[in-house]
């Protein structure tokens, strides 16, 4: 089992995770998930190609069952509100800073995914449409109206 | 049906990319969480020693 590549994966795992869950304990159960189901299939590997959009494609899966099997959306009540992407000390524009995290947890679940996997992970778009199984102008269209939606919130001069 | 096609203005991009990026910039930094290598250690264990129960 390639370990060592897969835990260089991880940083971006979590980062990935906590997009699509909000919530920093949850992500990071779910990146627990996407390791254990990435083991179980290892077969699916093909070793040389993109073992990262495996992982990640791997994550996604397991997040969107998890959902599935709660039959529920997670209520987004104040108290995900306030702990949602928490993490890392305070820093000096902590105001700012909250008020861009609060206004990005509010995006549409597949905006802030998009923006997600190329902004912060640094994907391409051809690989951020393979992980989410879509075509890269729906990867383009979701990060600029991502982008669009910030400024509305943030109510940013256009 | 019509695609949005607007975009946003370099500002805004440059100022939403920068602030998405150190938002998330501290998970990337920080090390580890030792769970997952304890994970993996297990699933490697597991996989030399596919008897062992998890």
């Amino acid at each position: 089992m390639p370990t060592d590549e897969i835990l260089q994966h991880i940083p971006a795992l979590r980062a990935y995770a906590l997009s699509l869950t909000r919530d920093p304990s949850a992500a990071d159960d779910l990146v627990q998930t996407a390791l254990v189901n990435g083991w179980s299939n290892l077969s699916s590997y093909r070793p040389g190609t993109n073992m990262r959009a495996w992982l990640f494609t791997i994550l996604r899966n397991a997040f969107l069952s998890e959902r599935r099997k709660t039959k529920r959306e997670v209520a987004y009540d104040d108290a995900v509100h306030s702990r949602a992407l928490s993490v890392g000390p305070d820093h000096d524009g902590r105001l700012a800073l909250d008020e861009f995290r609060q206004a990005f947890v509010l995006l549409p679940d597949d905006q802030r995914e998009a923006l997600t996997l190329i902004t912060v992970v640094g994907m391409t778009y051809a690989e951020a449409a393979e992980t989410c199984d879509v075509a890269i102008g729906t990867v383009k269209s979701r990060v600029n109206r991502g982008r669009i939606q910030m400024a509305k919130m943030l109510k940013l001069d256009e | 049906m019509t695609h949005d096609d607007k975009k946003p203005s370099a500002e805004v991009t440059a100022y939403i990319d920068q602030n998405l990026k150190r938002v998330f910039g501290d998970l990337e930094k920080e090390p580890v969480p030792d769970r997952f290598q304890v994970l993996l250690d297990q699933l490697r264990a597991q996989e030399d020693d596919p008897g062992k129960e998890r």
